[in-house]
């Protein structure tokens, strides 16, 4: 029997020695990370990012970051499933379907470089972390747990975690914010407040929020946690709702945003709350 | 629990007496067999003993010191190397033969030869690829399907195994003549089990290609086990 049962012993294995936070340390030769590099994370087992895109907000530069792992019996989804081999290292590695977005000061401060993907490669890895779906056996279990592991160093959890779901079934909710409070906050202390470092992005404790430019004006994106899907909440710019109701996608949109100079406080001041 | 620091340190920092490391190649050889056994199979050891000759133990201990100096600094961060991490790193290094077909040995460990810097990996360019060798995919097929074999005996109930087992003969296209309820019970039973068992193996698995395969362990570790 225990030759049959050989995934149940690799993943008590791992757990075992992984534990339940991930320890993280940090590399002393501090190499800036660059797009299409692949980073070891320093870390028992290590894990692996492919930097496939780079996104600067603002002052800090993101990276969306595929990840790969050497356990190959749990990350193994099947034959199309992509994998990268560095004999230098003695190490193969499989993509797993998931990628976290991590900032440049992580990546510099607790991961090695291991050498850059060929370009025409990318799309490879790219394409299967959409494609490949997560099962639901031992393999799905190791996938979300690693998801969970890095949540806290992923910089846009909640943005990161939704993406992937929204291809699939979430198509945004889009709201009009009216004119009355258009006119009342264009005219609050938010036309007039100016932050030191100006953000269009703001991740809240429950919610990832993004002010972006459209022709018409302004466009929020708001990204709500997938359990308060059908649950009535209502959210709020400093006292003022711009939301009530149930929730049917995790993706809302607001347009006829009020025309500020610096959205960093408006965004601050939103809040997310889930009616009891 | 037995910890590796000390001697890893000496290994690392090349103070390391030849006595002790002929004594730390040993316990690898130890771990790399347990890790064969354990976590691969006859087959697999068979395969390295074909290709790496009677003293492939000792040419994978070789390979796990050169990965512990290749990764130097995240072994020297370690307060505690249990031998469990080392059993993890020889797996992995088992993984990376399986996916080279063993071309790449490295006979001998020269310590001398061996302090690569990140510098030095920097430059590297790297491929993506899609192909491993067909008899390691079957290894990762079969330990997949193995588990999710074991996954349905625990998670289906006696009359629902019966029935699975019902499709599966069919399937096969064996005359069912064991089974007492006539086909069409089955058949609902069937169409009641589908869902559940789509949840348990996911709808990927059960229309997918290695349907067959899957059938036919469900078939061998299930079914003529149950008659």
């Amino acid at each position: 029997m225990r030759t049959k049962d050989r995934l149940q012993r690799e993943w008590e294995l791992y757990k075992s020695l992984r534990g339940k936070d991930l320890k993280i340390f940090s590399v002393s030769a501090k190499i800036p990370p660059k797009l299409n590099e692949l980073r070891e994370l320093c870390t028992i087992p290590p894990i692996y990012f492919a930097l496939t895109e780079e996104l600067p907000l603002d002052q800090v530069k993101l990276y969306k970051a595929l990840v790969l792992t050497e356990e190959i019996g749990l990350g193994w989804l099947n034959p199309e499933t992509p994998i990268i081999k560095l004999p230098h290292l003695k190490t193969l590695l499989v993509a797993l379907p998931f990628w976290v977005y991590l900032d440049e000061k992580f990546l510099l401060t607790h991961t090695f470089k291991r050498g850059t993907i060929y370009e025409d490669d990318i799309y490879r890895l790219e394409d299967y972390a959409k494609r490949a779906q997560i099962p639901y056996d031992i393999r799905g279990e190791y996938i979300r747990f690693l998801m969970q592991l890095l949540a806290p160093y992923n910089t846009e959890s909640i943005f990161t975690y939704l993406e992937k779901l929204e291809e699939y079934q979430f198509v945004p909710s889009v709201f009009t914010i009216s004119d009355d409070l258009k006119t009342y906050y264009e005219n609050s202390h938010f036309a007039y407040a100016k932050a030191a470092s100006s953000k269009n992005v703001h991740r809240g404790k429950n919610f990832f929020a993004i002010v972006e430019k459209i022709p018409e004006g302004s466009k929020l994106t708001l990204y709500l946690p997938q359990d308060y899907l059908g649950q009535k909440i209502t959210i709020k710019v400093e006292n003022k709702v711009i939301f009530e109701g149930p929730l049917e996608t995790i993706k809302l949109e607001f347009t006829n945003l009020p025309e500020l100079p610096d959205y960093t406080f408006w965004l601050e001041a939103i809040d997310v709350e889930v009616s009891v | 629990m037995r910890n590796y620091k000390k001697i890893i340190e000496k290994l690392l920092y090349n103070q390391i007496s030849s006595e002790d490391y002929q004594a730390f190649l040993k316990d690898l050889k130890r771990i790399f067999k347990q890790a064969l056994k354990v976590h691969f199979n006859s087959n697999i050891e068979k395969l390295f003993h074909k290709y790496f000759g009677p003293d492939y133990l000792e040419v994978l201990a070789s390979e796990l010191i050169f990965k512990i100096v290749s990764k130097k600094e995240s072994f020297l961060k370690l307060s505690f190397i249990s031998e469990k991490y080392l059993l993890t790193t020889a797996i992995h290094i088992i993984y990376f033969y399986l996916s080279s077909e063993f071309k790449l040995v490295e006979k001998e460990v020269n310590l001398d030869d061996l302090s690569p810097t990140q510098e030095e990996y920097k430059e590297k360019e790297i491929r993506v690829e899609g192909l491993l060798p067909s008899v390691f995919v079957n290894f990762l097929e079969d330990s997949a399907l193995n588990h999710l074999v074991l996954s349905l005996k625990e998670k289906l109930t006696k009359k629902e195994l019966e029935t699975l087992c019902w499709y599966v003969n069919k399937a096969y296209k064996q005359n069912p003549k064991e089974v007492k309820a006539n086909a069409n019970v089955f058949y609902k039973r069937w169409e009641r089990l589908k869902p559940k068992l789509k949840k348990i193996l996911g709808e990927e698995v059960l229309e997918g290609t290695s349907a067959d395969k899957l059938f036919y362990v469900i078939k061998s570790e299930i079914c003529d086990k149950y008659s």
